[in-house]
């Protein structure tokens, strides 16, 4: 995830550009100095130039404040054309740490193990042991190439860092100093500049402007919930390293508790939703949890909902392959409830009300559950429906296995049966040679 | 030197620092504008991908903003104290009624182009304003 990260970093920049905004600004301190020099030179002259005294004195001092306006703009231009030629070093540090990154893996294919012969023959052993080592080397190599990227991601996150913050001395306007946010609710807000992140582990970053595979999420406004430590110990588990070093954005990516919300979902957004990982601690019974992003509650419905469904409806539906083919003996409220609560509250309203609708959909029957994650997802949005269908579809697959299984297991015992009863026949037809 | 007398008479005074003064105002103001013409900016995917990046670009964006803001209001200042200067030129001239007047508008135009010397904060009014010269009639 390094590698990926440290790409996405690295991704539309343009060194000669920066170099060359660099070089324009120090181009443009040489003249300005050579103005001021000139002011600074006649201003102590310029009032005896003038027959009134009061006049002379405005003069001097209109020169001098124009001298030293220009000073400081200078002094401006050089610190900004030196950050903003540290930015153009840190980046092409940056781009010569990744193409120094250690291949991804030795030269040749994956190291196979030995023919397994004898456990106690030592050509064997060490056979075994040479190879265990090839391939903790063949392992470790991405691991080290990961983390090497990392650092050089992080080192430029810095950099880059330091340079925002010269820049922000220069122009010194707190009220401006960071990006604007708009648009909140339902979704659809634009952020200005839009950098999105990925709610999957990597943190992976992408261009304003670019498609993801995964779910991209943008800013969303700061909320509060009651009940957000649940989502809290869903979410958290998705922070990264790669946390926005802007510090100026992070309100709008915090819980009321100060803690960061790691992900967001754009309604537009025609991506999978990065749910996945909500699936199992939806299942543990009395933790109400949400599908990552779900507990912003702010994308409202579109994607996120979706994903939650699907998410909350897979332990529905798992519920369901528990109770065999679908008989719905099993009771499992806590996990019918994280069910419904996760679709209904992520397709309605904001995380402060999960814990509520929850309440309502506790059932006896794992079946009812799923229907119950379903109807909430209608509720919600298309991709609520989505969620839906994938709870259904759990529930039917769970049924089907749980059928299947059964068959199998019939299917196992009647040729267990038949097996047994022509095993004497089996012999005399494998070696009738023998036999006569 | 001063001249002898104000308001009447003759002036004795040399106009060649006046002249070279405005002169200079004039060049320097020129210089500054095409100087923020040769400013570059830096598109903001050219910082890369990255959420730092991406504040580094926005900044720099500003930054920018404020100084070409800046010195275009020097330039606007310059061209204040020019129009004073060749204002006051002018009346030392016109010893018979113009030197008082031409002493006030220099006074006034040098206020106006110190007016211009306070860089004025990103998003915020100018208080700055370029007064009417009379150069091209010195």
């Amino acid at each position: 995830m390094g590698e990926a990260r440290l790409r996405q970093y690295l991704n539309g920049v343009s060194v000669a550009d920066i170099n060359a905004a660099s070089a324009s600004w120090q181009r443009a301190t040489t003249t300005l100095s050579t103005v001021a020099q000139a002011l600074e030179k006649h201003a102590p002259n310029v009032k005896d130039q003038f027959a009134d005294a009061e006049t002379g004195n405005r003069a001097t001092e209109a020169f001098q404040k124009a001298a030293k306006n220009l000073r400081d703009r200078i002094s401006d231009l050089n610190k900004g054309s030196g950050a903003l030629g540290d930015a153009a070093t840190a980046i092409t540090t940056a781009q010569s740490d990744l193409d120094g990154l250690p291949v991804a893996a030795p030269p040749g294919p994956k190291p196979e193990p030995p023919i397994h012969t004898n456990d106690w023959d030592p050509p064997m052993n060490m056979a075994m042991v040479k190879w265990q080592s090839r391939k903790a080397a063949y392992d470790h190599n991405p691991a080290v190439r990961d983390a090497q990227a990392d650092a050089a991601a992080d080192d430029l996150d810095r950099k880059l860092s330091d340079a925002a913050d010269v820049m922000k001395g220069i122009h010194g306007d707190v009220a401006t100093s960071q990006p604007t946010t708009s648009g909140s609710g339902g979704g659809g807000g634009t952020t200005t500049p839009a950098f999105n992140y990925t709610g999957t582990s990597s943190g992976t970053y992408t261009a304003p402007h670019q498609s993801t595979a995964s779910s991209a999420h943008t800013q969303a406004p700061t909320y509060t919930t009651s009940d957000h430590t649940a989502t809290h110990q869903t979410t958290t588990q998705h922070h990264s390293t790669s946390q926005p070093h802007d510090t100026t954005t992070s309100p709008d990516y915090t819980y009321d508790d100060g803690t960061l919300a790691d992900s967001y979902t754009a309604p537009s957004s025609t991506a999978t939703p990065a749910t996945t990982t909500s699936a199992t601690p939806a299942a543990t019974p009395g933790t109400p949890t949400f599908g990552g992003l779900g507990g912003l509650g702010r994308a409202g419905g579109a994607a996120v909902a979706g994903g939650l469904g699907a998410a909350g409806l897979a332990a529905a539906a798992k519920a369901g392959m528990l109770g065999g083919a679908g008989s719905g003996a099993v009771t499992q409220p806590s996990m019918a409830t994280a069910a419904t609560t996760t679709s209904r509250a992520m397709a309605t309203r904001p995380l402060g009300s999960t814990m509520r609708t929850g309440g309502q959909a506790v059932t006896g029957r794992s079946a009812t559950s799923a229907r119950t994650g379903t109807t909430a997802g209608r509720t919600g949005s298309t991709a609520g429906r989505t969620g839906s269908t994938t709870g259904r579809t759990g529930a039917r697959s769970g049924g089907t296995h749980g059928s299947r299984g059964k068959d199998d297991k019939k299917r196992k015992r009647e040729w267990g049966s038949y097996d047994d009863g022509s095993d004497w026949l089996d012999d005399e037809d494998a070696a009738p040679g023998v036999l006569s | 030197m001063l001249p002898e007398g104000t308001g009447g008479g003759t002036t004795a005074v040399p106009d060649d620092l006046i002249t070279q003064l405005t002169k200079l105002l004039g060049e320097d103001a020129g210089n500054i504008s095409k100087t923020l013409g040769d400013l570059k900016k830096v598109p903001g995917s050219h910082f890369g991908g990255s959420a730092t990046g991406a504040s580094l670009a926005h900044h720099t964006d500003l930054a920018h903003e404020f100084v070409v803001n800046a010195l275009r209001d020097v330039v606007t200042g310059l061209n204040n104290y020019e129009a004073g200067f060749a204002a006051y030129r002018k009346g030392m001239h016109d010893v018979q009624s113009g030197f008082v007047d031409a002493t006030q508008k220099a006074s006034v135009d040098l206020e106006a182009g110190a007016n211009c010397m306070t860089p004025p904060q990103v998003g915020a009014p100018t208080t700055c304003t370029a007064v009417p010269s009379d150069k091209d009639g010195a």
